[in-house]
């Protein structure tokens, strides 16, 4: 195991070390205080506005999309989840992907948004890290709270935008990455990830339950 | 016992403890590289991962919800501190294993206060003044003993493992001597007892992740990778003491780098 680590460990000073060389003095620090503020206003506005609000399920679905949209740095997320694939992918493909990408990601927030209703949601810290602020958070909705962690990043031009999403120390971009691995991997490299978003998106879209993929 | 569930044990609150000299060359527990899922019985864990997952649909998960949704909340979390402190045994054996004193001295004062002050743990009186639970098992001593965790296991019926954890399972059974007691004992009541409390375990252990386990199968493109990723996460943090809501180190833990752009 730790062979496997080091060699993670490797890896990684290996991309921060290319990524200095490749991208000089675009690194920002968000401050505190800053990602703070937008954090409990992203939270705030999908309670109230979204959440909360009295409103016709399409329009739920289009407010949340606004705001998720306007809050997360999509095309980012989508390049780091696919991984080294997206290197070898064309442009067409990159916008392609980014498009179904979040349409999924939407799809599965907003299916489910009604069991949030009573959700609470306290921020109670903030630490930063190089360029990035991790807000933490207690969200409750029934039971014990779970600890929440949102990791924003600065943006030149100084806007913020959230990259992961940590539940219970579960780095949701980490999840999702090695989902998107396995499923390259088995099932026909990015061409067969697009795929099954795509089948994924449209069940969702139809109001069914995604179907695991068929094991073997 | 791992447990019928399918991640072995929930998180448990545990303090910062010393940290174990494992978290030194642990760091960076989420290596980012996609391929490193050490996992070579992938298609045999697959489909017995699959069998679990319908057993688990059609028993344990049922009976856990009924369980959450109609026993009254003091009365599972009454169960819930009964059963802790009847694993303290367990708990106290392996941080004198661990070579962590400071924690074996909690664990026997939780044991004795909440046995006693506490009416035989069904109270966690020694949590309100600032002893929590150290939870610990013998795969975590082989952990911080060194032992690497190996290939990703999955075992029909008791869920994910790997071969460190698996002997640990093992040994944490046969080193309860409560066990042994529920075995051997000439009292006709200790065998039904012992049973009752493997089975209120895996109840106990499955409430907390019925809705986790529902949200990520709703969400995940691969439910298995998504799985297998939770469980070793939040094993990382089981060996390292810590519990989800403290901060991981500088580059360990959901710290990875993220390109700027």
């Amino acid at each position: 195991m730790f062979d496997v680590i080091r060699r993670g460990a490797l890896a990684l000073r290996g991309a921060a070390l290319a990524l200095l060389l490749v991208l000089p003095g675009t690194a920002q620090a968000a401050d505190t205080e800053a990602a703070t503020r937008f954090v409990t206003k992203l939270v705030d506005t999908a309670i109230n506005d979204v959440i909360g609000a009295q409103i016709s399920h399409r329009e739920r679905e289009e407010r949340f999309r606004e705001l998720f949209v306007e809050a997360a740095d999509i095309p980012a997320i989508a390049a780091f989840v696919v991984g080294r694939e997206w290197r070898g992918a064309s442009e067409k493909q990159k916008q392609e992907f980014v498009g179904l990408f979040q349409d999924v990601s939407i799809l599965t927030w907003i299916s489910h948004l009604d069991e949030y209703k009573d959700v609470r949601v306290e921020v109670t810290g903030a630490y930063q890290d190089k360029s990035d602020v991790f807000v933490e958070s207690q969200v409750r909705t029934q039971g014990k709270p779970i600890p929440i962690v949102w990791r924003v990043q600065e943006r030149q031009g100084g806007q913020l935008k959230l990259i992961d999403v940590v539940i219970e120390a579960n780095s949701m971009l980490i999840n999702t990455r090695k989902q998107y691995a396995s499923v390259m991997r088995r099932d026909g490299g990015f061409e067969g990830l697009v795929r099954a978003l795509t089948r994924m998106r449209d069940d969702l879209r139809a109001g069914k339950e995604p179907q695991p993929l068929p094991e073997g | 016992m791992i447990g019928f569930s399918f991640v072995p044990r929930s998180l448990r609150r545990a303090s910062i403890g010393a940290l174990c000299a494992l978290s030194l060359t642990a760091a960076p527990a989420l290596a980012v590289d996609e391929d490193d899922a050490n996992d070579p019985l992938e298609p045999v864990n697959r489909a017995i991962f699959s069998f679990n997952t319908t057993v688990d649909r059609y028993t344990l998960k049922p009976v856990a919800k009924g369980y959450r949704d109609y026993v009254p909340e003091p009365a599972r979390k009454g169960i819930h501190n009964a059963l802790v402190n009847l694993r303290s045994p367990i708990d106290l054996l392996n941080t004198l294993l661990q070579g962590d004193f400071d924690r074996s001295l909690i664990v026997l004062k939780r044991f004795v206060v909440n046995s006693t002050a506490g009416i035989g743990g069904l109270i966690d009186a020694a949590a309100e003044t600032g002893d929590v639970r150290q939870q610990e098992d013998f795969g975590q001593t082989l952990a911080v003993w060194g032992v690497g965790e190996g290939p990703y296991l999955m075992w029909p019926l008791f869920g994910p493992s790997n071969p460190r954890d698996t002997v640990g399972a093992v040994a944490d059974v046969v080193s309860d001597p409560l066990f042994w007691i529920g075995m051997n004992s000439g009292w006709d009541a200790a065998g039904p007892l012992m049973w009752t409390r493997y089975g209120l375990t895996l109840v106990d252990n499955r409430v907390p992740l019925i809705d986790p386990l529902e949200e990520l199968e709703r969400t995940s493109v691969d439910y298995y990778v998504a799985v297998r990723d939770m469980v070793r996460q939040r094993r990382m943090l089981e060996i390292m003491n810590r519990s989800a809501a403290d901060r991981p180190g500088e580059g360990e833990g959901y710290r990875f780098s993220f390109p700027q752009s």
